[in-house]
Parts: C-alpha cells; structure tokens; sequence
C-alpha cells in the first residue's frame, strides 16, 4: 500500500472508530448507571468487555478488519464482533476498630465507648451492629447496650438518616462513627467492683443486606461470567471467623472508684524488736544495737497506690548500714531499682511500697546503733 | 485503479457501519451486526482469571473461567485469529484496547512472530514499551507507565497460511 493510501485508509479507519466508539459510548451511558472508582475497586456489577480487532491483507489488498467475538467472529467490518463480557462480583469486606476504652464510675447509665466502622467492599451494603457486655474472662459485666450510628463520612447515602440505630447502609470506602452506650453495675452480682477492673464490650459487624434489600448470602454454586456473584473476604476479627461477612472488635469499661462499702485503710506501727548491748545483754546504752519494726497492716478492697514509709535516724542514734529488711528479705541502702534506700544527707531512711492490694500486710525491720 | 477502489469501498462500509450500528440502537440492544460479509479470518477473544497458588512458598498459576472475579484480581485475554481463507493472509494486525477499569501488567503481552507495541493516545500512536512518554501533572513530558497503556498492537511477521490458527495474549488487573 501507498504511503499516501495508507493515510487515507487509516484516517477513514479512524473516523469509522471515533463514530463507532461515540456510538458504543451513547449506548453504554444509556444502559448502565453511572459507575465510580474506588480505592476498595471497581463497583460490584460492572461489566468488563473487551474486543479485538484485526486488520490483514489477502494477496496485497488490505481488507475490510475483523472483530473479535466471545465464540469466533468471522464477519468483517466494524459492529460485526462482540465484546467478550465479565462482571465483577461483589466483594464483601468490613473492619471496625475501637476508638480505646473509657473510664467510668459504677452505677453510671449509658457509658459510651466509640468505633468506626468501614464499608471495604465493592457495593453499597446494610451492615448490622450489635454489642455483648457480657463476656467471659473481665470483671464485671455491662447492660441495656445501645447502638447509635453518629456520622458517616463523605455524603450519606439517600435514605440514611442520621443517627441510625443498629444498621446503617455504607458505600464502598465509607465510614460510620458508632456510639456504644451501655448501663454500668454498682457491683457485680453482690461483690464489689474495685477501681481499675474491667468490663469489656464485643461490638459485630455484619453485612447483612445488599443495596436492593436482598440478604447477602455467598454463592459457592457454579455460575456464569455474567452472573454478580457474593463473595466474602473479610478477615477474622476478635469475636468472629475470616470470611464470614462479619467483623468485630472489643473495648473495655473502666471502673473509676472502688465501691464504696469497703473502703480500703491504711494502719502503721512501729515497735522495737530486740536492744543487744555490747555485754550481750538488754541494756539501752552506748554501743547497744536497736533493731525495729515497722508493720503496714491493711484492710478493705482496692488498691492503696503509692505507698512510701519514712524513717528519720532517731536522736543519739546511727544507722546500721545494710540492715533494711522488707518482709525479711534485706534490701540495699543505695539509690537503685529495689525499693529501700537510706539517704546519708539528711539520715533517712525511705522505702517505696508503691501501689499495695488492700488487705495485705507488710513488715520492714531497720536497725541503729545508740551512740 | 485498485487503490482508489479500497478506499470506496471503506467510505462505503463506514456508512453501512453506522446504520446497523444505529439501527441496532433503535431495536434496544439487539447484538450490533454490520451488514458486512464473510471475512477471512475468524478472530475470537477469550477471558479468564488467573490464579495464583502458593504451595510451600513455591508459586504457580492456574486459568480458570472468569466467573468470580473481584477488584485486584489478574485477568488473562487471548485472542485466537484462524485463517478460515484458502489464501494466506498478510500484514496481520491485532489491536485490543486495554478494557475501562483494568491495569495491563508490565510484560504480559505475548505473541507467537510478533512484534508488540503500545499506545498511551488512545490508538493513535504506537511504541515500543519503555520508549512512550505522557504528559504529567506538572505539564512536562514522562516515560508512561504500564497503567498509562490504552491500547496494544500485535504485528504478525510473515503471512498466516489457510487454516492456520495463532494466538495472542495479555493480563490486565481489575482496578
């Protein structure tokens, strides 16, 4: 072929595609809704087709081209071939995660603890929330649990209306805050809650419906490249299986305050043990070694928290070095991780019981020297 | 003589083209078929998802019916040209438009005597891969990227004699 034909043929080529390709477009827009990219893929639904075509010469002569079809086309010109189609299947996908624990104190109704929800598949998709306080394994459980849907990202869907309460419809790439409120005990079951022991909360997530209302349900049956399939891909939350359509996750209540019944109480005495003077007998005098005493006791439920016990060198009186014993295990006088320590500047002795569990006693003995 | 005669005939078929095409519109979806006659080749374009299986670290693909397809997944095209003639066909081009929401995979393209080339313009230009360029953001001129791919080309060397039967191929990823 000519250069100059071959312009030619090629332009024509090209005007008969941008018509066809105008046409294929006015056909597509007027057969299928708008379509929208998103970062979880193409939507569910979506028809992918393709089509070849095929230009040859037979003994010099360029002929007519010849599309491809799905079967074999053998029909030249363009509009003789066929797309050869796929749908792309709906994907069910979810997360939700915790915004963190809260605290609170007993007896408070409706303590709220956050999640956010997230539509990770292909399709717009009803999700269903629901929360169990009443897990095993924590100290306390909560009651009346209550879902509210708060907010979703970018526009809510038409229908949505805001709050929702326990399901709420999400477009692929969509997020929902969701509020938990639950009812906290003043004790569980007659025994007291004490400061710091934990309710936890299991919220699921499941999608439960499809844009048209319809029960999501995966196909395993065999089926047809043009059929919108189900298929689940979601991974195993704390509380449910992979692939299952579901999500979950879990936040704990904090109690605040122990219960009030049982308040914890803090008692301390010191008494001396033994006075060895240097003939081997009792005798208080110079040169006698006094060792003492000193007994944390106790009582209530909680946690007593940071517990230091002080001990000025009496008057007249020496520290023995070395001699601090915490429930008779000795500790050293410097400065270092254990919890006893004696200060040379100012002859005091300091031992740091931090955080104590009410009801335990502890016994720490020191020893001085009269001068 | 014989060259102003294949161009005729082209305007001709273009027109013939647009009324079946806008004739098939107005019958609401009816298959497109142009009034054309028998060609000499039977071209056929088959899809299907590939699978990758992972056996103890050690990899290998499957082809499978494209019935469950999801965003991410590999889809593989092959296209079958058979020579249906009794006379050898020449200058064989295969084109295939890259489909809307898919990605070409960089060294997919294949072809038994061929040579590939693409275009980033819509078809309008072609090149080897790694020497296309496009337009950035930034207005300045970069080498394309795979994902920038619109179009692929097949060039077949030499002549497809009678019954003859050749394949080539491509992956996409759906977007």
């Amino acid at each position: 072929m000519h250069t100059a034909l071959k312009n030619k043929y090629l332009s024509d080529k090209l005007r008969l595609n941008i018509a066809s390709l105008l046409l294929i477009v006015c056909i597509f827009t007027l057969a299928v809704s708008p379509t929208m990219l998103y970062a979880q893929g193409t939507s569910a639904g979506v028809d992918i087709g393709n089509k070849a075509i095929v230009t040859y010469s037979i003994d010099g002569e360029q002929q007519n081209p010849i599309e491809s079809s799905p079967n074999g086309n053998r029909i030249s010109g363009i509009g003789g071939g066929q797309q050869t189609i796929f749908k792309v299947d709906r994907k069910i996908d979810l997360s939700i995660t915790s915004n963190g624990n809260t605290h609170v104190s007993l007896g408070e109704t409706q303590a709220e603890l956050n999640f956010v929800l997230s539509n990770d598949g292909n399709d717009i998709q009803e999700f269903l929330l629901s929360p169990d306080g009443t897990l095993a394994g924590d100290n306390f459980d909560s009651s009346n649990c209550k879902v509210e849907i708060t907010a979703v990202t970018g526009t809510p869907l038409a229908g949505v209306v805001l709050p929702s309460y326990d399901n709420i419809m999400l477009s692929p790439d969509q997020q929902a805050s969701i509020s938990v409120k639950c009812d906290i005990p003043f004790d569980n079951n007659g025994q007291a809650i004490l400061t710091n022991h934990e309710s936890l909360l299991s919220i699921h997530a499941h999608a439960n419906k499809n844009s048209d209302g319809t029960t999501t349900v995966e196909e395993n049956t065999p089926d047809s490249a043009n059929t919108l399939d189900t298929v689940f891909v979601d991974s195993a939350g704390t509380d449910d299986a992979q692939r299952d359509a579901s999500h979950s996750t879990r936040a704990a209540y904090i109690a605040l305050a122990p219960s009030t019944e049982t308040p914890p109480t803090l008692s301390i005495n010191k008494t001396i043990v033994t006075v060895v003077d240097p003939q081997g007998g009792n005798k208080a005098v110079t040169g006698s070694i006094v060792t003492y005493k000193i007994r944390v006791s106790t009582a209530g439920e909680g946690i007593i928290n940071d517990v230091i016990i002080t001990d000025p060198t009496p008057a007249e009186m020496t520290y023995k070095s070395g001699s601090i014993k915490l429930n008779n295990i000795t500790l050293t006088d410097s400065i270092d991780t254990d919890q006893g320590e004696f200060s040379t500047q100012n002859n005091i002795i300091t031992i740091n019981l931090g955080n104590i569990t009410a009801g335990s006693q502890q016994e720490i003995l020191l020893t001085y020297v009269i001068n | 003589m014989n060259t102003i005669k294949t161009t005729t005939t082209l305007k001709i078929m273009a027109a013939l083209g647009g009324i079946a095409l806008v004739s098939s519109i107005l019958m609401f979806g009816t298959q497109a078929s142009a009034a054309s006659a028998q060609g000499h080749l039977k071209v056929t374009s088959k899809v299907q998802k590939m699978v990758v299986i992972n056996k103890g670290g050690e990899k290998s693909y499957q082809f499978v019916p494209a019935k469950k397809v999801l965003p991410g997944e590999i889809i593989q095209y092959n296209t079958f040209f058979q020579n249906i003639s009794n006379k050898p066909a020449n200058n064989i081009n295969i084109v295939n438009p890259i489909p809307k929401h898919t990605v070409y995979l960089p060294n997919s393209a294949q072809g038994k005597n061929t040579q590939t080339v693409f275009s980033v313009d819509g078809g309008k230009h072609y090149g080897k891969a790694g020497t296309l360029k496009v337009r950035g953001k930034d207005g300045k001129w970069h080498l394309a990227k795979p994902s920038d791919y619109t179009h692929i080309q097949w060039q077949y060397q030499g002549s497809l004699a009678p019954k003859a039967k050749q394949v080539v191929a491509f992956r996409v990823r759906l977007r």
